[in-house]
């Protein structure tokens, strides 16, 4: 072999990362376009839970994104333990062209309420703003629904690649920004490679 | 006792009726005898057929070359399966769990039972050959398909060796190696996992508790050894060690559920990580995995190119209390070339699969196992290019998943018969006649013909054939919302002659929700309707699909709307709507078969009886006590009444409905009645009557109180004349309007009783049943007049048929069954009309009997004729160790004989061949003859990997630097004994090129040649090795 394995540490922070919404907002193109940078238009179901990892830097230290993403299934009791658990980051998605993904927020937003971890981070976002001829939601609608929540927004587009990295760096910011401030009293938020702290969430 | 008071009170010469009433008239009656003719003489009872096993699923194995699937029961038994209804069940004497099975050779199976003792059977002549007690606990043991070999892993931390193939253990030993790597640690450690080098037959991987070991046998040595020590401290325990199809990585499992990737050659760390965390080993923070199930159980599985490599890890992802529920999936992809990549490189490779599933099972109880279904070759540990795992769970049940989509797959004729019955659990079943040319034209539409099934081998020996003009059929309503028609009268199930719907696709729901619950099918109008556990019913037809689109796949629709729930959440549709229309949900692949029509939503509770009657009236009892008749002329909700709005006291409710024709009391013309009977054994009529704006309406006609001891379970009727069925049939429904007098008798019967009225209500009969009645019906049977007269017929709950004239119920015979039974599931036996009894022996078995001696003698189910082995499937070569591993770090290849020679000291002359050795060296790739065939196979193209014709694959990954070697010789025109000489010859850079490339055909017509060239090195180690 040519060389070496590193020893150098690869990333400094952990985050967990969630994508829910209705099937078809469009979840895993979400994901492919920040991952991979890549986006595929047909329409192919995720069957059970697919999980990718990114790196990305932040204010100097290194953040690993593990982003799980799925179809559906989360309902499952078995699922849902190993879906939510932990998880730092939840990006809610709806369709901007399809009126009823975005009733379906309020609904998703209390699975969550009931699943996820208290001070998980959510973020709203309004994917395929690219058609506008197909628009069913407005933006302002979407912010509107947004402040009510109380969490922030953005419209994306996973085929123009339109705000996809924004999304996620701004949660990956937050959190490394969390984690910064509860440096002196870890435990309760995500998994700092460097402290040997159990961080056992609940949330079963 | 019993038998005998019944048989004193039937010589009476007359029997007393029990009403005082109508004496005269009901005097006629019995006189008359509706049974007459029949006697004790007319029947005999045949063991037609039985379906699934008894006892839950304990283990599984899977033979790619025979084609063959075995599995063991709780029960002791092992069942082997090959195509179509080929099944053979080994009994064995003692009712020991058998844990492992294993095939070998071709031609035997081996299994080990929770006592350490190992049976070894002949699928030749399916016989047991071998019992062998180990001298010790086994913890593990390690088959190759082509090697008599079985290595046994003791708790004592030696290896033993037990010849298959004359049933005895070879002198060769290995003993504890973690006391000689670390002889500090003074537990004693068992074999955890014992696993032979996929392409080195010589070489194995052990691993104890603190240590991996790569042995070598030609040497004698360790040849590696795998400490893992984490950064943060922690002991880990090791779980078990597993080798990379190619031999050159390895992975480690330990009791934290983390994994650690190594070289194999020099003991490299190239990854440590947990399902979600990587580099572990870098890090001091505990891994994230506490709390959580642990791992079970880990398999390395390759693409047809075994380059090309996933993981498959079973737990470690759910709380600790569920145990394991999902199987994770890390696809690699191909595996980056070993010479050009670097440490860091395969680090990254192992810590950034191309992509990483969770595949949910959700069972209800925990996975204990999963079995890979490799079908490319029976080596790298049974892992080669599997299109399907099969699911273990602690309840005995099997789940069949499709690989690598991850979907649980239920379709019927991919397993065997008996398997499908039992997957997924069934949750109710019943039998019932429909006319033969009618159900052969519903068959003929079978789905099932065009799955490909998962078993070829074997063949069958079993013949049978219905005298029956009525064909049954047998429904079963499973777990998940399957509904399966099962052509009962061949005898033996068949797959092929099968029909299937899927709730979950026509609801988009696959939970819990959607278990079936009560099926009745209307064989004159092919109607079927359906309830589900959460107490809605289904209504289907048999119909051709006209929306029919053979090119739409079905994939998407399943998870892609969930409409019908969501409008279920608008509380304003939800009132309104109980009766929708899902015309809509009929599956566009499905050209024609029963087709959904409506959904009943009704909040009533469970249902708890069911009828789709032959006349179009569909009737619902639920837990609330409602009754709903559905006419599906239209359809419409033709009426709706609670129980309790009829009859005061204790809640009631509907249990048994049935939809008969006869004339009500002293009418002079004929009604369609709806009888209901209750949870308190009462019975009740409703008179359905066409209304002048051409619909129908129902009335309440009247009620008998008690008219059974305990809830009303069977309703039938017949003709008190003539004897025949007046259940409503569309002929009988076209002569209602002619003024036909129909004077029916009406037979109720409870859990202990039965009850004959007649059509004013009257009592006839009463008997009650001591050993009680599980199910009972009417048996129209040939009697001595070359008629047929009806019987009464009562599946006891004491292992018995009794058989009972019409209408007195004088028993005229007592048939023991062949089998006993279990009294909880009995209930969901059916009397069929032709005179075959569905019998549900437990849980997972049903058998069908036929009480009348008219099936030839030959029905009889003599299980095992069918014939498993099959002489002429060669085993092909065993995959051989790269070439840059030969020549680069001296792995000293060893050939099979060489081996023989190993294991026995020198002395082979202990090894008489038995018949079954020389039928499995006939078929193996050892045997001399067998080359020419296996080479012109290796240049077959069917046996190629795909990515040998044309154009290389674009799997490759840039990242890894890792460029596929192009093949330098066109495959059509390789002589591979020729190419395999010429690439030992040339330089190391060259033979780096092809070493790779592991599926080609040059590599497995090396193995054999390669033999031949290394005799010389070998016969120098084996001579220093053993003294000679």
């Amino acid at each position: 072999m040519a060389s070496r394995g590193t020893s150098r540490q690869q990333y400094d922070l952990t985050m967990k990362l969630l994508l829910v919404g209705d099937s078809g907002v469009g979840k895993s193109c979400l994901l492919l376009r920040f991952v991979d940078d890549s986006f595929n238009p047909s329409f192919i179901t995720t069957i059970g839970i697919d999980f990718k990892i990114r790196t990305v830097e932040i204010n100097g230290k290194k953040v690993k994104l593990q982003i799980w993403d799925t179809a559906g299934q989360e309902r499952f009791r078995t699922i849902t333990t190993a879906y939510y658990r932990g998880a730092m980051g939840i990006i809610l998605v709806y369709d901007v062209t399809d009126e009823r993904s975005f009733n379906s927020v309020h609904n998703w937003y209390q699975t969550l309420n009931q699943h996820a971890n208290e001070d998980a981070q959510l973020f709203l976002v309004g994917n395929k703003c690219d058609d506008e001829e197909s628009r069913q939601v407005t933006k302002e609608q979407g912010e509107q629904l947004a402040s009510e929540l109380g969490v922030p927004f953005l419209e994306a587009s996973a085929k123009s690649n339109k705000n996809v990295d924004a999304i996620f760096l701004e949660l990956a910011k937050r959190f490394e920004e969390k984690m910064r401030n509860t440096q002196q009293g870890p435990g309760s938020a995500g998994i700092d490679v460097n402290s040997s702290n159990d961080t056992k969430s609940s949330c079963c | 006792m019993f038998k005998r008071k019944q048989k004193s009170t039937d010589s009476g010469a007359q029997p007393m009726p029990s009403s005082t009433g109508k004496l005269l008239d009901m005097n006629k009656v019995l006189d008359k005898g509706l049974s007459s003719g029949v006697s004790n003489k007319s029947f005999q009872l045949t063991d037609l057929s039985r379906y699934g096993v008894t006892g839950g699923i304990l283990c599984m194995a899977f033979d790619p070359i025979q084609s063959l699937l075995a599995i063991s029961t709780g029960k002791g038994e092992v069942h082997v399966f090959g195509q179509k209804k080929v099944e053979v069940a080994f009994v064995l004497e003692s009712s020991l769990q058998l844990i492992t099975l294993k095939f070998v050779k071709g031609i035997y199976l081996v299994a080990i039972d929770a006592k350490s003792t190992i049976f070894v059977f002949s699928l030749h002549s399916k016989k047991l050959l071998y019992t062998y007690s180990a001298p010790g606990i086994i913890t593990s043991v390690e088959t190759d398909y082509s090697l008599e070999f079985l290595i046994i892993g003791l708790q004592n931390g030696s290896c033993i060796f037990y010849d298959i193939s004359i049933g005895k253990v070879t002198p060769y030993r290995i003993g504890n190696l973690q006391r000689k790597v670390l002889p500090s640690i003074k537990y004693v450690s068992p074999v955890l996992s014992v696993k032979w080098h996929p392409r080195d037959i010589g070489t194995v991987l052990i691993a104890y508790t603190h240590v991996s070991v790569i042995y070598s046998f030609v040497t004698d040595e360790i040849k590696q050894e795998f400490i893992y020590k984490p950064p943060n401290g922690q002991n880990v325990q090791l779980v078990t060690a597993l080798w990379h199809p190619n031999g050159l990585n390895i992975v480690t499992l330990y009791d934290d559920n983390s994994f650690v990737f190594w070289d194999s050659n020099d003991g490299t760390i190239l990854q440590a990580r947990t399902l979600y965390d990587t580099y572990i080993n870098q890090s001091t923070s505990i891994p994230d995995t506490q709390g959580l199930s642990p791992i079970i159980k880990i398999s390395w599985i390759c693409a047809k190119d075994p380059e090309h490599t996933q993981l498959v890890i079973c737990g470690g992802d759910t709380p600790e209390k569920l145990g394991a529920q999902n199987l994770t999936l890390l696809d690699f992809g191909q595996t980056p070339k070993y010479s050009v990549t670097s440490y860091e490189n395969m680090g990254k490779y192992y810590a950034f699969p191309k992509s990483q599933r969770v595949m949910p099972i959700h069972n209800s109880t925990a996975i204990i196992d999963f079995l890979p279904l490799g079908e490319a070759s029976p080596y790298f540990g049974g892992n080669h290019d599997p299109r399907y795992i099969l699911v273990l769970s602690d309840s005995g049940d099997l789940k069949l998943v499709s690989f690598p989509l991850g979907t649980i797959n239920y379709e019927a004729g991919i397993l065997p018969p008996t398997l499908t019955w039992m997957n997924p659990k069934i949750s109710c079943s019943r039998a019932c006649p429909v006319p033969r040319s009618q159900w052969l034209g519903m068959l003929s539409v079978s789905t099932a013909s065009k799955v490909r099934p998962l078993l070829k081998g074997g063949s069958s020996q079993k013949k049978s054939d219905s005298a029956y003009s009525l064909a049954s059929a047998l429904i079963t309503g499973h777990e998940n919302g399957f509904i399966r028609m099962w052509d009962a009268s061949s005898g033996e199930l068949d797959v092929y002659s099968l029909l299937e719907i899927d709730l979950t696709k026509i609801l988009q729901d696959d939970s819990n929700d959607v278990t079936v619950t009560n099926v009745s099918f209307a064989a004159d109008t092919a109607e079927l309707a359906v309830s589900t556990l959460n107490g809605h019913v289904l209504l289907f037809k048999f119909a051709k699909n006209y929306n029919y689109n053979s090119k739409v796949s079905d994939l998407n629709q399943r998870f892609k709307s969930m409409n019908l729930k969501h409008d279920n959440k608008d509380p304003n549709s939800l009132s309104a709507q109980i009766l929708n229309d899902i015309s809509d949900r009929t599956p566009l692949d499905l050209k024609e078969g029963f087709l959904p029509v409506s959904y009943i939503r009704k909040n009533s509770g469970k249902v708890t009886s069911l009828i789709n009657s032959n006349v179009g009236f569909v009737g619902i009892c639920y837990e609330s006590g409602e009754l709903m008749i559905i006419d599906r002329r239209g359809p419409s909700i033709l009426f709706s009444i609670f129980l309790s709005e009829l009859c005061e006291g204790t809640p009631i409710y509907g249990t048994c409905l049935e939809v008969g024709v006869m004339a009500l009391n002293e009418d002079t013309f004929s009604s369609l009645v709806l009888l209901l009977g209750t949870n308190r054994g009462d019975l009740l009529r409703f008179q359905i009557i066409p209304s002048s704006n051409g619909s129908f309406q129902v009335k309440f006609y009247d009620i008998f109180i008690g008219a059974t001891n305990g809830p009303l379970c069977q309703l039938t009727c017949i003709d008190r004349e003539t004897g025949a069925f007046t259940i409503a049939t569309l002929g009988h429904f076209k002569k209602l309007s002619n003024g036909v007098v129909i004077r029916s008798l009406i037979i109720a019967s409870s859990n202990s009783d039965i009850r004959i009225l007649d059509n004013k209500l009257h009592r006839v009969t009463h008997k009650t049943i001591k050993s009680g009645v599980a199910t009972c019906g009417v048996s129209v049977i040939p009697n001595s007049n070359q008629g047929s007269s009806p019987v009464f017929n009562v599946l006891s709950k004491s292992n018995d048929i009794k058989v009972y004239s019409l209408p007195s119920l004088r028993e005229i015979t007592t048939l023991i069954l062949p089998y006993p039974v279990s009294t909880d599931y009995l209930a969901y036996s059916s009397v069929i009309a032709n005179g075959e009894i569905l019998v549900r022996i437990n849980e997972s078995e049903a058998g069908l009997v036929d009480i009348v001696g008219h099936s030839t003698a030959e029905l009889s189910p003599t299980r095992n004729i069918d014939q498993l082995f099959n002489d002429s499937l060669i085993i092909p070569y065993r995959p051989t160790v790269n070439t840059v591993q030969y020549l680069k770090r001296g792995t000293k290849l060893i050939s099979y004989q060489d081996l023989i020679q190993l294991m026995y000291g020198g002395n082979v002359s202990l090894r008489n061949p038995t018949p079954d050795s020389e039928l499995a060296f006939q078929i193996s790739p050892y045997n001399p003859n067998n080359q020419g065939v296996l080479n012109s196979m290796v240049n077959s193209p069917l046996l190629k990997s795909p990515s040998k014709f044309g154009e290389e694959g674009g799997s490759q990954d840039e990242e890894f630097n890792y460029n596929k070697p192009i093949r330098k010789h066109h495959v059509a025109t390789v002589n591979p004994l020729k190419q395999a000489y010429r690439s030992i010859q040339s330089g190391i850079e060259s033979l780096d090129e092809a070493g790779n490339d592991y599926a080609s055909n040059f590599k497995e017509g090396l193995n054999s040649t390669i033999g031949e060239a290394q005799t010389g090195i070998l016969k120098a180690g084996l001579r220093s090795k053993l003294g000679w």
